[in-house]
């Protein structure tokens, strides 16, 4: 071979390899661009998917079920409007904690994109030999807890659970026999300002129940035939209507020992929904909760979440926000207030259908913008019975 | 023709190859032009897509969404930067949750005049956080 070259077949040696050279410089340059662009598209892809799945579990997302599916949902968005189609996408399931409680989560993403080489000359890419894939791992801060939903479920567990005024609000309804009740076992009335340790839901309604029947129910017997004294009954038939009396009492105070048929006041009822979750007791009346206006708790009406307190009616009643209904806060709680808030009753669960049916009772209710005084989210219990 | 000689040959020859060489070189240089002005772009994207995502209204991730644009491209290469955002999802309110596209349109200057030159834009999907 070499000897059959002649003058002049140097240059063209030179000049065939540099042009190879400039050919695949060109072709070099030609797969950087195109895998630089795709690596970006990735990273664009991966952050709109982060932060769309971290808002919509701050707000709606309930699971790590419902993550996965917006995550799809995003990506199809990218894949549509972007023209960007990634080959995989994951959450980690460890990052986005279902059983967290207390701290706020992170969305782990990691989205992987891949692109075609030019040419079949690098095989050590990728799994069909011309195909390169790159991927990016990134994450988005959600505010979604589990935290705020187990406080709803929990609350929403006590729908239709009878509930007590407070001090200031007497009523002619069953309750104020109920607080007889609690009254001879030694419990202070539950209400607005009061510093009983404990929800009186933890209160064994039977027992006390039993022990009243034995005790002061024998007052009542007395007290009754007093009353009765003059109405010339015989013996037998005072003793017959006394004994239908406490029978009328008795299947009314029976109603006290379901477990569906505890007694909160408003505050009372988050100060048991927090405590029920958290495991953390304590008492917090709604001065209390108010007192804490300053504090790094507070929130605007638009970043409220479900859990959160909300003062209503001038400050003077506490309710767990639930969701947005139009422009309306739905919320969960008992009402306070006086007997005017009977009608309010927005499909609650009715106790029964005896003479309690007209009890008020836990409930779902409804405010404006306008009602609400302040809104809190606690991130931990230990913060707001602290 | 008559009048060449010989060696002009040569000469015609390695005045055509300079003249592919330096295409080919100004091509190469335009197309790392474009690839670092894309490369602005898409970041100025994405930060414009993160500024628009905390807007109130849609007025204002507009006006917030140009500003931030222009502000946070440096490259002489660019210019005539807009933005356009798209409601995507089916929705038209400024809602949080929603989702929007975002498009960071730019014109791209390179030393090469057609093809490499001209409009190129980025778009990047945002969700809203901070609307009613």
């Amino acid at each position: 071979m070499i000897k059959k070259l002649r003058k002049g077949n140097g240059i063209l040696i030179f000049g065939v390899a540099w042009m190879l050279v400039i050919f695949f410089l060109v072709i070099m340059f030609i797969e950087v661009f195109f895998a630089r662009q795709n690596a970006m598209n990735t990273q664009i892809a991966a952050d709109s998917i982060a932060n769309g799945v971290a808002v919509y579990m701050t707000y709606e997302g309930n699971s790590y079920t419902d993550a996965v599916r917006e995550r799809d949902y995003v990506k199809s968005l990218v894949n549509l409007y972007t023209f960007h189609d990634p080959t995989d996408t994951r959450i980690s399931d460890a990052s986005l904690d279902y059983h967290s409680l207390i701290e706020d989560n992170v969305v782990d993403i990691k989205v992987t994109g891949d692109f075609s080489y030019m040419t079949n000359l690098n095989t050590s890419y990728g799994e069909n030999g011309n195909t390169g894939y790159y991927t990016v791992h990134t994450g988005a801060m959600t505010e979604y807890t589990n935290y705020g939903r187990d406080l709803i479920h929990t609350a929403e567990a006590y729908l239709g659970c009878l509930y007590d005024y407070g001090s200031s609000g007497e009523t002619n309804h069953q309750p104020s026999f109920y607080k007889l009740i609690y009254t001879y076992a030694d419990h202070e009335y539950y209400g607005y300002g009061d510093s009983i340790p404990d929800c009186r839901a933890d209160i064994d309604t039977e027992e006390y129940y039993e022990a009243w029947l034995e005790n002061v129910g024998i007052e009542y017997r007395t007290e009754y035939a007093l009353n009765h004294a003059e109405e010339g009954l015989s013996p037998d038939e005072l003793n017959q209507a006394r004994d239908n009396y406490i029978d009328n009492i008795r299947s009314d105070v029976e109603y006290s020992t379901d477990d569906n048929s505890r007694m909160f006041d408003c505050s009372g009822f988050v100060s048991y929904i927090y405590s029920t979750v958290s495991g953390v007791s304590g008492r917090v009346d709604t001065e209390m909760i108010g007192d804490s206006s300053n504090n790094d708790y507070r929130v605007g009406v638009t970043h409220v979440l479900p859990g959160d307190i909300i003062l209503v009616n001038g400050g003077d009643h506490a309710v767990l926000f639930v969701e947005w209904e139009g422009n309306r806060f739905r919320c969960i709680g008992v009402s306070g207030g006086d007997e005017s808030t009977y009608a309010n009753d927005n499909g609650s669960v009715r106790v029964s259908e005896s003479d309690l049916s007209s009890v008020p009772c836990v409930k779902y209710s409804y405010y404006n913008i306008g009602d609400v005084v302040a809104c809190y989210h606690y991130s931990a219990p230990e913060e707001l019975f602290q | 023709m008559r009048k060449l000689k010989k060696g002009n040959g040569e000469i015609i020859a390695f005045a055509l190859i300079v003249m592919i060489i330096s295409t080919l070189a100004i091509w190469m240089v335009a197309f790392i032009q474009l690839s670092v002005a894309l490369n602005d772009i898409t970041k100025a994207a994405m930060v414009t897509g993160r500024s628009v995502a905390v807007c109130t209204s849609e007025t204002d991730a507009i006006n917030q969404g140009n500003r931030v644009a222009a502000a946070s491209i440096y490259s002489s290469l660019i210019d005539n930067v807009v933005v356009e955002i798209e409601h995507i999802d089916g929705n038209t309110d400024w809602k949080t949750g929603n989702y929007v596209a975002v498009t960071v349109i730019c014109n791209v200057n390179t030393i090469a005049p057609y093809f490499v030159s001209g409009e190129r834009y980025k778009t990047v999907v945002v969700a809203i956080e901070s609307g009613d």
